[in-house]
């Protein structure tokens, strides 16, 4: 783990003079939890955060709060977790503000807020779990066992034709399969669902949830299916209109408020980006 | 990260992976710390060459040749997070 610093006065003063100004115009606290390529989603974020909102609170208690979100994804235990301490903290509104990138782990965050805004350049991503192969340092998805599982099967149905030679190699493969590691995927697949199923009851859909249990279960879970494994790479661009038509409640916001949130986006990208 | 690779080593006139991973050594050696973006500065690296450094310093940083250290900014207004990176 390395250095906590305070921020230094160049990135200080053009990102507070525009947070100020949209805090004053949205009627919220706005609070940045930005990083580069090289930063992702982690643990020690969770006791940060809290940290902050403990301080915030200090000041005053937190009505509406809009979190500018810019990650890749990361950890999606400490993404869950941050979400749950973002709402217990907020006794308001809770949005979720996304200039540019919210993939992964920070679009299973997205999820806890009451709504989500995005524009054109705005993204999120698909939340299949991501395996790290500790020899290799590479990565795969979960999904990519069921796909192996689908495509063993197809096999097996072709040698089923009387194909002794076949059916030889489909066993000689089989016994190469790491039983437990087929397992584990499935279980991490599972534990996503988990996650997102509890933060979009949280808030987004409640209502939904009061008034129409099975319906909005059955719905919740539609998102759920095609967050998880609705796409076939854990890059896919989900823009504002594949989002809304996925069924989350996405926001567009006027013209004005979104510019500034724009300009937020373009003094991160200068100063911490590509400094 | 594969798609933007062969998009990048179809790219003309740009430096390879080898290069910028080379590039990135040499660079090191002259600075003790540097942070993604004073390497991508330093580098002079263009929009797509940026994408790929993020996936060298990560194969790099693996394989344990260079270090890497965390670096969280904290502030009322949020946090920010970036890493510096230095060889042993």
């Amino acid at each position: 783990m390395g250095g906590v610093i305070s921020m230094g006065k160049q990135i200080e003063d053009p990102m507070q003079i525009l947070i100020k100004k949209l805090e004053e115009k949205r009627k919220t606290k706005i609070v940045m939890l930005t990083m580069d390529g090289t930063r992702s989603i982690d643990r020690y974020m969770v006791s940060q955060i809290y940290d902050m909102l403990i301080e915030l609170e200090k000041e005053k208690e937190i009505e509406n709060l809009d979190i500018i979100i810019n990650s890749f994804g990361g950890d999606a235990d400490a993404a869950f977790h941050i979400s749950k301490i973002l709402h217990n903290h907020c006794k308001g509104k809770l949005t979720f503000i996304v200039p540019r990138f919210a993939k992964s782990a920070a679009t299973l965050m997205c999820c806890a807020g009451d709504s989500i805004i995005m524009d054109e350049p705005s993204e999120l991503g698909p939340v299949d779990p991501q395996i790290i192969d500790p020899i290799k340092g590479e990565r795969y998805s979960a999904l990519s066992i069921k796909d192996t599982m689908l495509f063993l099967d197809k096999i097996e149905k072709e040698c089923n034709k009387d194909n002794s030679e076949c059916n030889n190699v489909i066993r000689e493969v089989i016994k190469n399969i790491p039983l437990m590691e087929i397992g584990d995927n499935l279980r991490a697949l599972n534990h996503i669902s988990e996650y997102l199923e509890d933060l979009l009851k949280m808030r987004m859909f409640k209502e939904e949830i009061k008034s129409d249990k099975e319906n909005a279960e059955n719905y919740i879970k539609n998102i759920v299916l095609k967050l998880r494994e609705g796409h076939y790479s854990h890059s896919r661009c989900i823009d504002f209109k594949s989002a809304q038509e996925m069924g989350l409640k996405i926001e567009k916001i006027n013209k004005e408020d979104w510019d500034i949130i724009w300009d937020i986006f373009k003094v991160f990208e200068k100063e911490v980006l590509i400094k | 990260m594969k798609i933007t690779e062969t998009m990048f080593l179809g790219h003309k006139g740009k430096d390879s992976i080898k290069e910028i991973d080379e590039r990135v050594i040499d660079l090191l050696t002259k600075n003790k710390k540097l942070t993604y973006a004073q390497i991508v500065n330093l580098l002079e690296l263009e929009n797509g060459d940026r994408d790929i450094l993020v996936d060298v310093l990560s194969k790099m940083v693996f394989s344990g040749r260079i270090k890497k250290e965390n670096v969280t900014t904290i502030t009322p207004n949020g946090i920010g997070m970036t890493s510096k990176f230095y060889l042993d």
